[in-house]
């Protein structure tokens, strides 16, 4: 390093400003955390002041949350799968978090080692290595800035709205990380410490510097102004971070804790249905402190609106925007109540803050299909599908507004006990030709097949029901029916809102399988599935539930099911989102697939957890068509890009959907089929 | 206003699954508990009324058994104000004639201004108790009416009737008086759930019909104007799906549904079986062969 001895490389710590000035740093410091603490400490109570719906938030698996906290937190794992702007953000974020452990690797020095010890530990090899270290840092950061303006400004993505306050803030992030370099460039230029390459930023400052040959006294005046600069506004960032769009530097973490280890696909049960409460998110105070959490975290990125099939599809949701305006709305509610309240800050008896009649559309609500796509693309874990739930609640059970088409279905489930309306009395139709145990008639078997509506009365899907149960009994599997006892699992119901049906319904049937003593249960449908599965224990039914795919999967590897006959065509297999999104089945199906000879099996664009849905989800099989394409045919013309033969699929909603998408786009040379009905005729 | 609904809690039989050839093959399964949908759609029409003139009271009535409570509450879920059961234990072999005079006389007892009821219940298709009630109270009476209206300025109801071809009669009626709602008047509303969780606590006044002091005693069989004598099947035999007897094979089942017994072979005939293909190539030549068809 130009002949300079190691014992020369360090800095003089406050070079220039002077040692003296310490205590104002600390104080405006400590007056800059002060400020951020109780920001915070003022939304969390505005959050638990609001919320009129106690949910207590555990932190069991403490350590598996810390997991994920590094996993997607620290290592970005979710928006890395993004390349531009994956990069951009990890960027700043490790450039950021490596500078700060550089000022505090200071702070230890100054306030620790080197007045109770007497050990100066930044100096010689360590000093440059720490100064090497930060400078890649902060030229990292710099590049990921100068990536996030020319994103916003330039590339001007349409998942993007830009305001002023995002302008702000990034060139406010720039000016910090101009100033420090420049600090440094100014520092060793005076120093005339030309040794010090391991600060690249700073030494390249430096080069310009003497290459334009800037000379005179005003150096330090203005190496003093630009110090107390950067310290000022850097100081000024961290106190605002409440304050604006960067409280997601505390609330994003935090939720990855709360919410990261939540399942996506359950539904949170109401308790106990109180008249004088208020059901579903009619006001702002119906909203739990997660979902407050949930609002703070969302920087409106746009992911879930990239991933969210009715907003790909031109309808009118928009999972980001429903945020945003709950959002707003929320912070909108806690300026009007502290204004009401002044230092008080207790709620009225009786006061809501009603979300505003057409604040977010009937047509976005319903377009949802329940598919949890923006749940899984969201990189902090935010649900915009609960939220959309609760508006659904709200208009379900509450002001009693939907479509008459989903008023049939209620009445048809009620009266009939079942979704198709058909009734009782044909419930074991679809046994036709084949002769199954019935549990419920008292015939005893180790695992109960539940069929579900579909199967039982659509008549496509009925003859794969009982070509399933025909491969049970082949592979010698103990296995029973319900027959005419079995009824709507109810999850349509859930989806669209009605709570209190859904419970009576299900509570019905955890009581009739209780009775009849079933432990294991295995499912036709994914959606009876996640619901037996994973929303009966809230209500008390803890069973063993497995879908057929898995099942089948175990037959074959353990050679219960032999495939002996070729297939050879090119299938491709869409992904169920109650299968592969919400419950991680997508290497089942896979495996069973390729275990036919001759398969050839394709993957398209959107698959297993980031698979497109087909459309049907969330009571839409019974819904009108919301204005927009159709999402089943968006869904097939993407499936048929590679021009596959058969398109395969393991959930009847799927199926009845994307054979309905290629009879109306008029797609004659693809087949659309069930898994069970590619190895029906081949074991 | 006051209103009042009359209700019918019907077990409406929507399939025939059962075995037992006296009970006409209706199994348990076949039943199912409902209101009758032109009732509820009165019920829905007295609430919209209601939600015009506010100061209206609703009353539901109804004639039954115990299930009929559900179907009351289920009026009071909606929106309804009080309710009414008059209870009767075998309600089934009451005719219309018996069943309005037990209700108009439960109504002559109180106070009222319009009476709703459904034009007619969909597993009796009669249509007659509410004339008959309308009969009995001597008050005005107007059928199947799909539009209604208070006039106040006349003290009259403006109704609209249904007529062939889309024409409509549009009457005037002297209140008080009793209307029957025709198919197509409204869509009754979907309970909100403040509504259900309050009605499930709600008091229904019920009155036993055996303790009522009415003019003639509905139980005894020479005070029906009408003698039921049977219920006899449709003839052709309709298609019965029986669910009993999955043992059956596909074809064998289709054969009874499409030829509705097993087919007898008459002498000198051919019963002419097997793929639809072959039996007409087959049944082609048949008539060739007889001079019905010329083939060039």
């Amino acid at each position: 390093m130009g002949g300079v001895m190691e014992h020369v490389w360090t800095r003089e710590l406050f070079w220039n400003v002077g040692a003296d000035k310490r205590i104002i740093v600390y104080a405006l410091g400590f007056i800059a955390l002060a400020c951020l603490f109780y920001g915070l400490y003022r939304r969390t109570i505005l959050w638990k002041t609001l919320s009129q719906h106690q949910q207590s938030i555990s932190l069991d698996s403490f350590w598996k949350r810390m997991w994920l906290l590094v996993v997607d937190g620290l290592f970005q794992r979710k928006l890395l799968r993004e390349c531009y702007p994956g990069l951009m953000h990890a960027f700043l974020l490790w450039g950021f978090i490596i500078l700060f452990l550089g000022t505090i690797t200071i702070a230890v020095q100054e306030d620790f080692t080197l007045p109770m010890m007497g050990v100066q530990f930044l100096r010689g090899y360590f000093y440059v290595y720490y100064k090497l270290i930060l400078n890649v840092a902060g030229l990292l950061a710099l590049l990921g800035i100068m990536m996030a303006l020319f994103r916003r400004y330039v590339v001007k993505p349409a998942r993007l709205n830009t305001n002023y306050e995002d302008g702000i803030l990034l060139i406010w992030i720039l000016v910090i990380l101009t100033t420090g370099f420049i600090l440094e460039g100014l520092r060793i230029y005076s120093l005339k410490a030309d040794w010090e390459i391991c600060s690249i930023g700073g030494w390249i400052v430096s080069e310009i510097l003497s290459k334009i040959g800037v000379q005179g006294s005003g150096i330090l005046p203005l190496h003093k102004m630009v110090w107390w600069t950067h310290l000022l506004i850097a100081f000024l960032f961290i106190a605002t971070i409440p304050f604006s769009k960067l409280i997601h530097l505390v609330t994003s973490p935090a939720n990855i804790v709360i919410n990261g280890l939540t399942p996506p696909a359950i539904l949170s049960p109401i308790e106990g249905f109180d008249p004088s409460q208020s059901f579903g998110a009619s006001n702002i105070t119906d909203f739990t402190v997660r979902q407050f959490l949930d609002f703070d975290a969302c920087t409106q990125c746009g992911r879930c609106q990239d991933n969210c099939p009715a907003y790909l599809s031109e309808k009118p949701l928009s999972p980001k925007k429903v945020i945003e305006e709950l959002k707003v709305a929320s912070l909108a509610a806690g300026k009007q109540f502290r204004e009401r309240s002044g230092s008080d800050l207790k709620m009225r008896e009786g006061e809501r803050f009603s979300i505003k009649e057409g604040l977010i559309d009937d047509d976005v609500i319903w377009s949802c299909t329940s598919c949890m796509a923006c749940v899984e693309s969201c990189p902090v874990y935010i649900s915009a599908f609960d939220k959309i739930v609760d508006l659904r609640r709200s208009r379900v059970l509450m002001k009693s507004k939907f479509f008459p088409e989903i008023a049939a279905l209620f009445r048809n489930i009620e009266n009939f006990g079942d979704s198709f309306g058909k009734g009782r009395a044909f419930r074991e139709d679809w046994t036709l030709g084949s002769n199954f145990k019935n549990i419920a008639k008292g015939e005893s078997a180790k695992i109960l097949y539940w069929v579900g509506c579909q199967g039982t009365f659509h008549d496509r899907v009925g003859l794969i029901a009982a070509s399933l149960g025909e491969l049970f009994k082949k592979a010698g599997i103990d296995f029973g029916i319900l027959g005419k006892e079995e009824n709507c699992c109810g999850d349509p119901v859930r989806r669209i809102g009605n709570e209190y049906l859904f419970q009576k319904i299900a509570k019905k049937n955890i009581e009739l399988l209780r009775d009849l003593h079933v432990q294991k249960i295995v499912t036709y449908c994914p959606h009876c599935y996640n619901t037996l599965k994973n929303e009966y224990p809230q209500l008390g039914g803890h069973f063993e539930v497995i879908h057929y795919t898995e099942l089948l999967r175990t037959l074959i590897v353990e050679g219960k099911l032999k495939i002996t006959k070729e297939i050879g065509k090119t299938t491709v297999y869409h992904d169920p989102c109650y299968l592969a999104r919400a419950n991680n089945i997508y290497k089942a199906p896979r495996e069973i697939l390729k275990s036919i000879p001759g398969m050839r099996l394709l993957e398209t664009e959107h698959t297993k957890k980031r698979g497109f849905c087909c459309g049907a989800g969330g009571g839409h099989m019974w819904m009108r068509e919301i204005p927009g394409k159709k999402i089943n045919e968006v869904r097939v013309n993407e499936l048929t890009r590679a021009k596959p033969e058969i398109i395969a699929t393991s959930c009847p909603y799927c199926l009845v959907m994307l054979e309905d998408a290629m009879k109306s786009l008029g797609m004659e040379n693809v087949k659309c089929l069930d898994i069970v009905e590619m190895i029906r005729d081949r074991v | 206003m006051k209103i009042i609904v009359c209700v019918k809690h019907i077990k409406y039989i929507y399939a025939q699954t059962g075995t037992d050839p006296k009970k006409n093959f209706i199994g348990p399964d076949d039943i199912v508990h409902l209101i009758n949908p032109l009732d509820e759609s009165a019920v829905e029409e007295a609430l919209r009324i209601k939600e015009k003139h506010k100061e209206s009271e609703i009353l539901v009535m109804s004639l039954g058994d115990r299930w009929v409570e559900e179907g009351l509450r289920r009026c009071l879920s909606m929106g309804a104000d009080k309710a009414i059961h008059l209870y009767v234990e075998n309600g089934d072999n009451l005719d219309s004639w018996t069943t309005a005079t037990i209700m108009a006389h439960s109504i002559r007892a109180l106070d009222f201004d319009l009476i709703f009821c459904g034009r007619e219940s969909i597993d009796d298709q009669c249509g007659l108790v509410g004339p008959y009630i309308a009969e009995i109270l001597k008050i005005p009476y107007v059928p199947g009416i799909i539009k209604f209206e208070m006039d106040g300025v006349h003290g009259k109801a403006l109704v609209h009737r249904a007529l062939e071809g889309g024409n409509r009669e549009i009457m005037f009626c002297k209140v008080p008086a009793l209307f029957t709602v025709g198919k197509g008047m409204n869509l009754p509303r979907y309970p909100g759930l403040p509504g259900i969780l309050k009605a499930e606590h709600q008091r229904i006044e019920t009155l036993d019909v055996k303790h009522l002091e009415l003019p003639v005693d509905p139980f005894d069989p020479a005070s029906s104007l009408t003698e039921w004598v049977s219920l006899s099947p449709p003839k052709p035999r309709r298609k019965r799906k029986s669910s009993e007897e999955v043992k059956l094979s596909a074809s064998d089942r289709l054969k009874r549904i499409v030829k509705r017994s097993d087919p007898k072979e008459k002498e000198d005939s051919k019963v002419l079986e097997g793929s639809s293909d072959k039996v007409f190539s087959e049944f082609e030549r048949v008539m060739e062969e007889n001079g019905i068809v010329f083939v060039k």
